[in-house]
């Protein structure tokens, strides 16, 4: 009773107003009908009072009765007038018209154009599918992942490397979501190619720094990922061909601007090559994957979204190893607007990880399965109070079970390792308001439990590592509770300048342990235990936005500072197949902390941007480095991405991007000496080498051909590496050839110079 | 995963590329390196003292002359010294290790001491060594298993010996070719594969007409743990690049092994 006694009280200034009423609805693309997320709306005569469309694309703006001019507005489209007599609270759902004079220009982050000045999030970065087309890419695939990696604070793993790191995050700090689906590992043929498929997306929006308290679970940053609902206009279809991979996307109304569906797969044949090598001929390598996403709307009121997206890669070696690996998500969602003010979702999510390996060689073959599922149940009400005051409310409940090893051969089934099963539950609200018109804020508050469900087998070590006791129970075996608030408040000084400054505590459950030199897909992922706690980040930050010349310039400078808890790392000469993980690991605390320059031109012929970061990460734990702070191997001091592209003609446009950063912190031995007979290292110190610097110039070029009526393709042209740096992949160490008992360093290098060219068509 | 991304990067019609290159390493401090064995024969009791030395000298390492080494067997309390027969090399004929017991190994040198313990497993016999290849089978690749050079072919030598029921064993396999010793490090634990009869094979390098002995030795997991890190520094593969952890103290490099050992002979056909 209290509880609604509280809830009325917070509510209590709607009704204060003179009679007003409410003009909600839906704002969609007039030919595709694919709804805009983030589309604003406003009253043309005083632009102060606006709202901006939710990721369904409904909106819901309050004004007092009258006449007004509505300006509805999304970059990329034709701003859109629209006369309204407001005598009583009305429907309107709006589409819109693709700008195509505008087409060709590339739309990096807002969706109003000074939306960097005006929202209060901070350290949020959103990227639009057209944003990505014009950037030369590796083997020509556009990949909406590979563009973020471009924007400061985000960092590519490295070559070779799976997944990227955010603001000195490890690369499981990211909380990657497709369709509210958590994804685990968002990479293909080992992070030459992101799991996404850009057809099949709609809009990603990363947060670097404070995401609101929807999202929990990762310490470092979300990335929210929504797919195309399908036109549900008209058929289409599109797709590419190229050098190593083609992908075709089928979409269109199951009943016309009511319902649609949308099929998008791809499909590398990097196999073929190998079919052409006699060394290789018994080789396999490739990837697929399908998303498919079916929404269906039984009224204004209520519609509903079902989408999937099932990936796998697929490497096989002489016949005698293979491994496959891969994630499978589905996401059901049901949508119910009470009233034009409040919105219900209910999302049912699925999401699976697993990869197996299959050793065929031996005289007994047998093959390991490893497997992270989760079941998941999310609900929200998100309340437009007024035009000024939003809330959210939710809950989410997941229950999570990993194998982490389980061993098959023709007679029996074994488990390595033990099962383990947890549920996280998250409860959470958050407000973001207009104070005044100077002043925007937005709190959020997440109280977050992981219960470490019992069943299996849990250990009690001793200070030594060595296991002094098992527990057995089928209660769980320890709770863990977190209460995690999240602050921001932006300070617009004018409609081009603004100061923000953000607070968040986040914490993760889930803990990917991957080794010091590369990743792998078959890296571990591990949750809490009894002894493995959760990791917890804390972090502050404070940027200045600036925008110059009607919007056409956009400058921002952001810090951060950031702490870690229980962050973990293996000791020293760790074995990773040990039976019992946690006498592998070692426990300790981080710190990253940086300042991100962002310049960006948004319009005219030259566009792009030119981002640096300065920063750095560190560890210190227990037992590892004399137990002093040592470098994170993703610290890297500086990290510059330029990115230009240039409108040659209507038809023709060229792009360069270029980067640079710091090379990984690494582990090289000092000395040596022999024992077995063998040339043993000598380490002194964890990560105190680096790698060499690391830098690269792509080019790329599009040709648009002439537009037929239900016609149009293009072709991409893309040169990476076009100076041919043989940037380091691994420096290893070893006997010389010359003379057996010196020693030298070898580096390896993967890349120089891969042309690419693939053909892009629409009909 | 190191080797399958080169492999995938020169499979996409792209080539990698390996060269030497300088990098600049700190120079070190002289360490101590300690290779000591007991066994349940007579006549393997030696110990082994060397320094470390930087990364860019010439091995050999310096031999370590003048130490006092001494074993004690802690079961029964005898102590038998070692004598230093060959620079830096200290060995003694009389001592058989038992299986069950605990033997602890003391160096002193430079006003130092190194303490390090051991037990000898429970004894395991080396039943036989199957060849499932012929040796005009199987053959080096060049390829992520490659590695295989001259004449030397590749070929899987398969120990059959039955892991005891309980629970934790390890096992290392010392491989001679014709009276060389080879330098690879094979080690299997029972972990997977507990109380079977064990067939994993070993890989390695071998010619027709080849006298290969193997030496089947149960260690304890220390060793084990070691000879582990020891085979991931040596291949640099490891998770966390690093010094094996040792079981001697004082921070001393190296190790103190004490083990069975049960030993087959073959020629390769």
């Amino acid at each position: 009773m209290k509880y609604k006694l509280f809830i009325l009280l917070l509510f209590a200034n709607v009704s204060l107003f003179a009679q007003s009423f409410t003009i909600s609805g839906y704002i969609s693309d007039k030919k595709t009908g694919e709804t805009l997320i983030g589309a604003t709306v406003s009253n043309k005569a005083n632009k102060q009072i606006g709202v901006s469309a939710n990721t369904y694309g409904f909106y819901s703006l309050k004004l007092p009765k009258g006449n007004y001019e509505l300006l509805f507005s999304y970059i990329g489209y034709q701003e859109q007038t629209i006369k309204v007599n407001l005598t009583e609270s009305k429907k309107l759902n709006v589409t819109m018209n693709e700008n195509n004079v505008q087409l060709g220009e590339i739309v990096i982050s807002a969706n109003r154009e000074n939306n960097r000045i005006t929202q209060t999030q901070m350290g949020i970065e959103k990227l639009n599918v057209i944003t990505i087309s014009k950037l030369p890419v590796l083997f020509g695939e556009k990949d909406i992942l590979k563009t973020m990696q471009l924007l400061p604070g985000v960092k590519a793993a490295g070559e070779g490397q799976s997944g990227f790191t955010v603001r000195g995050g490890s690369i499981d700090q990211n909380l990657i979501l497709l369709d509210d689906a958590p994804v685990y590992n968002a990479s293909h043929l080992l992070g030459f190619f992101s799991t996404f498929n850009s057809d099949a997306i709609k809009d990603v929006t990363l947060y670097k720094g404070t995401a609101p308290a929807q999202f929990g679970g990762r310490i470092s940053s979300v990335v929210d990922l929504k797919m195309n609902d399908g036109n549900n206009q008209g058929f289409g279809a599109n797709g590419s061909i190229g050098l190593i991979s083609s992908k075709l996307n089928i979409e269109g109304p199951i009943q016309k601007g009511k319902s649609s569906f949308l099929i998008s797969g791809r499909r590398t044949y990097a196999d073929l090559f190998l079919k052409l090598s006699d060394q290789f001929k018994d080789n396999q390598l490739y990837f697929y994957d399908l998303n498919t996403k079916f929404n269906y709307r039984f009224s204004d009121k209520d519609q509903l979204f079902v989408s999937g997206y099932f990936g796998r890669d697929v490497l096989g070696l002489n016949n005698r190893f293979a491994i496959d690996w891969g994630n499978s998500t589905a996401t059901i969602r049901y949508n119910h607007l009470f009233n034009d003010r409040l919105f219900l979702n209910t999302s049912l999510i699925y999401s699976n990880y697993d990869y197996n390996i299959n050793l065929t060689n031996n005289a007994n073959p047998f093959s390991i399965l490893s497997r992270v599922r989760d079941w998941n149940i999310k609900q929200e009400l998100q309340y437009f109070s007024n035009n000024k005051n939003e809330w959210r409310f939710g809950y989410n409940v997941i229950y999570h079970s990993v194998i982490p090893g389980k061993i098959t051969d023709a007679v029996s089934t074994e488990n390595l390792y033990d099962l383990r099963n947890g549920l996280e539950s998250a409860l959470y609200a958050s407000n973001e308001r207009q104070i005044n018109e100077k002043i925007k804020i937005s709190f959020g508050l997440r109280l977050s439990d992981f219960a470490v469900l019992g069943g299996s087998n849990y250990y009690v070590l001793d200070n030594n590592h060595n296991i002094t006791d098992t527990i057995n129970q089928s209660n769980p075996v320890k709770n863990y509770i977190n209460l995690e608030p999240r602050f921001s408040v932006n300070y617009i000084f004018d409609n081009s300048n603004s100061l923000k400054a953000a607070y968040s505590r986040n914490t993760q459950n889930l803990h990917l342990i991957n080794n010091s030199v590369t990743t792998s897909p078959t890296d571990k992922w591990v949750m809490n235990t009894n002894i493995i706690k959760p990791e917890i980040g804390d972090q502050i930050s404070l940027g200045y936005f600036r925008n110059f010349k009607d919007n056409t310039y956009e400058m921002s400078i952001e810090t951060y500072y950031k702490w870690m808890q229980n962050q973990i790392d293996y000791r020293d000469a760790a074995d990773e197949r040990n039976r019992v993980i946690e006498t592998q690991l070692l426990y300790g605390k981080g710190r990253a902390y940086g300042i991100e320059f962002l310049l960006k031109k948004n319009k005219g012929k030259l566009t792009g941007w030119i981002g640096y970061t300065l920063s750095r990460t560190e560890k210190e734990i227990e037992g590892i480095n004399n137990n002093d702070w040592y470098p994170s191997r993703q610290d890297r001091t500086h990290d510059i991405s330029i990115v230009l592209m240039y409108d040659i003609s209507k038809r023709l446009n060229v792009s360069a991007v270029w980067v640079y950063q710091t090379g990984n912190a690494v582990t090289f031995p000092s000395g040596k000496y022999e024992v077995a007979g063998q040339t043993i290292w000598l380490y002194t110190e964890r990560n105190a080498y680096r790698m060499p610097d690391y830098h690269r110039l792509d080019l790329g070029l599009t040709y648009k051909f002439k537009e037929k009526k239900h016609f149009n393709s293009e072709l991409a042209f893309g040169l990476y590496n076009a100076y041919g740096r043989e940037n380091a992949y691994l420096i290893s160490f070893d006997q010389s050839e010359s003379d057996p008992n010196k020693t030298v360093a070898k580096q390896t290098s993967l890349f120089r110079w891969v042309p690419s060219i693939s053909w892009n068509f629409k009909f | 995963m190191k080797k399958y991304i080169i492999l995938i990067s020169s499979v996409i019609l792209l080539v990698s590329c390996e060269k030497e290159i300088s990098i600049n390493l700190n120079k070190t401090n002289p360490r101590i390196v300690i290779e000591g064995n007991v066994s349940n024969l007579k006549g393997e009791c030696s110990v082994k003292i060397t320094k470390t030395i930087n990364f860019d000298e010439t091995i050999p390492n310096p031999t370590v002359s003048g130490a006092l080494v001494t074993i004690i067997n802690m079961n029964t309390n005898k102590i038998d010294t070692l004598n230093e027969t060959k620079p830096g090399i200290y060995t003694n004929d009389s001592l058989q290790g038992i299986s069950g017991q605990t033997y602890t190994l003391i160096v002193k040198t430079n006003n130092e001491t190194y303490i390090a313990s051991s037990t000898i497993p429970k004894m395991v016999n080396l039943e036989s060594i199957q060849l499932p290849d012929s040796i005009a089978g199987e053959t080096s690749h060049g390829g992520p298993f490659g590695g295989g050079t001259g004449s030397n072919t590749i070929i899987r030598m398969i120990p059959i010996y039955i892991d005891p029921v309980e629970v934790a064993n390890f096992f290392q396999f010392v491989v001679t070719k014709n009276d060389t010793m080879q330098k690879d490090i094979f080690i299997q634990s029972d972990f997977g594969f507990n109380g079977l009869v064990s067939n994993r094979p070993l890989r390695v390098k071998a010619n027709k007409n080849d006298i290969v002995k193997v030496d089947l030795q149960c260690i304890d997991e220390a060793v084990y743990n070691y000879l582990f890190g020891l085979n991931e520094n040596i291949h640099q593969s490891s998770a966390t690049p690093a010094n094996p952890v040792s079981n001697i103290s004082n921070n001393a490099l190296g190790y103190f092994k004490a083990h069975t050992s049960s030993i087959k002979t073959i020629k390769i056909k």
